[in-house]
This record gives C-alpha cells, sequence and structure tokens, in this order.
C-alpha cells in the first residue's frame, strides 16, 4: 500500500521468538504513531512464555499504524504495526542480514490464515500484500513437517492438550518444544572422551597472563571448537524443512542457558564461527548475563543452527539432549575433570571432557555425528588455533 | 579488610552477577556454586566486580578457596595480608 511514490508501508508482525512459540501478548508499545524509527530499534516488549522479550525492527521509517493494543493476546505473523519506509522496503541484500535459518530462495508466503504447513513468518515485512518478498528475518511458524509429520498435529494444536496441566509457563513451553521435538526428530546419540589436557594448559596460562576481566573459561574454548567443527561439517549445521535438509550459512549457536529460577533460555551466539576465543568469551558472558536478567532482545533469539548444553559446571559426566526443532543437531558437554586414561599402555590421570552429539536421522547419521566429534577434538588439541 | 568488609564485599559482587540469589539464605559452608547454581562464567564476573571495586586479584589458581560463602569471605579479608611485601 504506496503512500507516496517513493514510500512503501510494510507489515511488521509479530516474530516467533522461539520454536515453539504460538502467540505472545503485548505489554507496551515503545514508539506511537508518527515516531520515526531505525533499523535495529525496539518497539515494543511482549510476554511470551519464555519471558518477555523486546521485539525490533529491521527497517526504518515511520510508524504508520499500531494494531495491537498493550494487553492483547496475538497469533505468531499478526501484523500488529505498519511502517512507511522511505525509498521502499531495501532488498534483502542491503540490510545487513541478521543470521537466518532460513534460505533467502525459500518458498510459500506466509498465508493470512495460520498455516497447515510449515511456512516462514517475518517479522521484518513483504512489500505488497500478495506477494510478499521473503525478507532477511524470517523465523519458522511452529508446526511439524515433512512425510514423518502426524497429520493431525499439522493444524494449530490447540492449548488443552494437556501441557496446561503444567503450571509454569516457561516449563509448559519447555514440554511442548521437547516433545514436538521427540515425537518428530529419529533422535542418535554419539558420544567421545576428549582429553582437553593442552586446552587446560592453554587456558591457564593465558588467563594468569590476563587481566581478570580478560579471562576465559573452558565452556568459551569448547564452544568456539563446537563452531569450527560446525562449520566443517554441514550436515550438523541448520535445518529440517519440507524440502529437507538445509545446511546454514553461518554457524550461529543457540546456547541453553539455566535460570536460577529453574527454566532455561537459548540465546543465540551468531556467527560463532567467525569470532575469536576472546570475542566468545565477552558474547557467552554477554548472552548468559541477560539470559539470566531476563534482558534479551527478539535478536537474541533468533536464527539458531546449532544447539550446545553444557552441563559441565553442574557436574554430571554427559548429557544426551533433545534436539531443538527445526535444527538438526545439539552438542553436550559434561563435567571437565581427571579421568583415567589408558595412554602408552599405562593407566594415566588426565583432564577430559565427555562431548556427546544428538543428531537427526532424517538428516545425518551416526558417521556424520563421528567426524563431528573428531573435528572438535581435534580442534581443541590446537587450542592456539581457536 | 576486616570480616565484616570482606563480607559486604562479597554479597556485593555476587549480587550484581546473581541478582536473584541470596548468599546470605545458605549456610557458611555450602558449596557455593551449586547452592547459588553458580557456573564458570558467573564466578569470573563474581572476581572481576570484586577486583573493580576493591582491587584485590584473585587469580584462577585461588579459585578453590571460594567454593564455600566463609571461604570466600576469609580469602577476600586475608587480600590485604597476601598483598604485603
Amino acid at each position: 500500500m504506496p503512500v507516496a511514490d517513493d514510500t512503501t508501508t510494510i507489515d511488521f508482525r509479530l516474530p516467533s521468538l522461539g520454536s515453539d512459540m504460538d502467540d505472545g501478548t503485548i505489554i507496551e508499545w515503545t514508539v506511537a504513531v508518527g515516531d520515526s524509527v531505525t533499523k535495529g530499534d525496539t518497539l515494543l516488549a511482549v510476554e511470551t512464555e519464555k519471558g518477555d522479550i523486546d521485539v525490533e525492527t529491521w527497517d526504518s521509517g515511520v510508524i504508520t499504524e499500531i494494531c495491537a493494543e498493550p494487553g492483547t493476546r496475538v497469533p505468531v505473523g499478526t501484523v500488529i504495526a505498519r511502517i512507511a519506509t522511505a525509498g521502499g522496503h531495501s532488498p534483502a541484500s542491503e540490510i545487513e542480514p541478521p543470521p537466518d535459518p532460513t534460505p533467502t530462495s525459500a518458498p510459500a508466503p506466509p498465508p493470512a490464515t495460520p498455516p497447515a504447513t510449515r511456512v516462514v513468518v517475518s517479522a521484518s515485512p513483504a512489500r505488497g500484500a500478495e506477494r510478499p518478498t521473503v525478507s532477511p528475518r524470517l523465523v519458522y511458524w511452529p508446526t511439524p513437517a515433512g512425510p514423518t509429520a502426524d497429520p493431525t498435529a499439522a493444524a494449530p494444536r490447540p492449548r488443552d492438550d494437556g501441557w496446561d496441566r503444567i503450571a509454569d509457563p516457561m516449563r509448559r513451553a519447555i514440554a511442548r518444544t521437547m516433545s514436538r521435538a521427540n515425537r518428530e526428530i529419529p533422535h542418535y546419540h554419539v558420544q567421545q572422551t576428549i582429553d582437553l589436557g593442552a586446552g587446560q594448559r592453554w587456558l591457564t596460562e593465558r588467563n594468569e597472563n590476563a587481566p581478570v576481566a580478560e579471562r576465559v573459561v573452558m565452556a568459551a574454548l569448547l564452544t568456539k571448537a563446537t563452531a569450527r567443527a560446525a562449520r566443517a561439517v554441514p550436515e550438523l549445521n541448520g535445518h529440517w524443512t519440507d524440502e529437507g535438509l538445509q545446511p546454514a550459512a553461518d554457524v550461529n549457536i543457540s546456547l541453553i542457558v539455566r535460570r536460577r529460577d529453574g527454566g532455561v533460555v537459548a540465546p543465540v551466539l551468531h556467527r560463532a564461527d567467525q569470532l575469536d576465543v576472546a570475542e566468545t568469551m565477552s558474547r557467552l558472558t554477554d548472552l548468559s548475563t541477560r539470559a539470566k536478567s531476563d534482558d534479551l532482545t527478539s535478536a537474541d533469539l533468533a536464527g539458531a543452527t546449532i544447539t550446545i548444553t553444557n552441563l559441565g559446571d553442574r557436574g554430571v559426566d554427559a548429557v544426551l539432549g533433545v534436539i531443538q526443532p527445526p535444527q538438526v543437531a545439539l552438542v553436550g558437554f559434561g563435567r571437565t575433570d581427571l579421568r583415567p586414561v589408558v595412554a602408552d599402555g599405562a593407566v594415566a590421570a588426565r583432564t577430559t571432557v565427555i562431548a556427546t552429539l544428538s543428531g537427526d536421522h532424517r538428516a545425518s547419521d551416526g558417521q556424520t555425528a563421528a567426524r563431528f566429534l573428531r573435528t572438535l577434538d581435534r580442534a581443541l588439541q590446537e587450542p592456539e588455533t581457536l | 579488610m576486616n570480616h565484616d568488609e570482606a563480607r559486604t564485599v562479597v554479597i556485593d559482587a555476587i549480587g550484581v552477577i546473581a541478582p536473584d540469589a541470596d548468599p546470605t539464605a545458605i549456610a557458611g559452608d555450602d558449596d557455593l556454586l551449586e547452592e547459588l547454581e553458580l557456573d564458570s562464567i558467573d564466578l569470573v564476573g563474581i572476581a572481576t566486580r570484586i577486583h573493580e571495586q576493591t582491587g584485590i586479584e584473585i587469580p584462577e589458581r585461588d579459585y578453590h578457596h571460594l567454593g564455600t560463602f566463609d571461604g570466600f569471605v576469609a580469602y577476600v579479608a586475608a587480600a590485604d595480608d597476601r598483598a604485603q611485601p
């Protein structure tokens, strides 16, 4: 709906902020009709089952309409505001794209009503009503897909499917996502014990000479090594879609962060393969702190291509995790500890970690996972190259 | 630094990094990381905060002193003595 020749009005839709988010409640708008906004500005706060999230715009322009009042609960994909952009909506390639779980050649524009098959919805907008462009900011509508999907589950799920008996909203969201994952994804698990002697020596030496604020913990090294392995094994870094496996261009790691209230949130470390160890540490610290203090934005939760769950600080030996759909793999780390290892024909005490990989058998098999864990192992034997 | 000052410093640092955790609600000899569900990243944050507030350096090799609330407070209280030539 052009306002003038060089102005385009675009629909701002409620984005999906998690793999199983169906709707959100508008808490408040931080902008009003007539306000100018710039890409990255927070427009509103939304209450979801995973906490309160600030939602940002990926377009610059003037707010021409606000379509959902505070207190309203709206489904994902609903148009909640309109923005007039000068010079039309910039092509996807000109926007510095936030990491994107879906290739830009993705099909099917979102229909007006909740779809029966997987579609993409977008907080960033489409030009014109009949043929929306697929913007760089795409997230999945939480519906099952593919030949293995239960056809009765393809319709929007009723809210009384048993989860409502779980009182805590975050626990309910976790239960729904994990139930869907276990229903749809044929999981397999492999594990490998990795010697961390080299990594630990490297960290100790580095931290001994570093100011406290620049110290790096083992979790950062493991995350960086995982990013390298994900880059090397594209079958495990991407999404399962109606068209099958779609390897992702970037490595965006979803980090399972435990909150002291018992829930978990999964902020995303974007383009982890392009960060060095120091950058990885500072981004981990930032995401972890904000995840625990309810200070994440929609951008922090979007675009994950693989997950890490690290239970090392909680003392377990190993964790065999459940994949977050539509991702196809999850890496688990247990406790870093001295364990007996046979080396040169004798038992020796070595610092090790048990790394596991949960994979989606539709997309890969144990061989692929073994290659992933070998790459991870090798990277950790050469920490100076990370 | 006396014991009470050290206690204030430790409670402040934990409060900044883990605002929803209450270190005074646990026994002094409980496992601090376990009881307050702190992780290694939190621990670096706490050490950083204490350094910023007091100048006290907590090298990584001394982290094992920080396992309990009482141990942590005693470590911070003794920091001046260690710094003496």
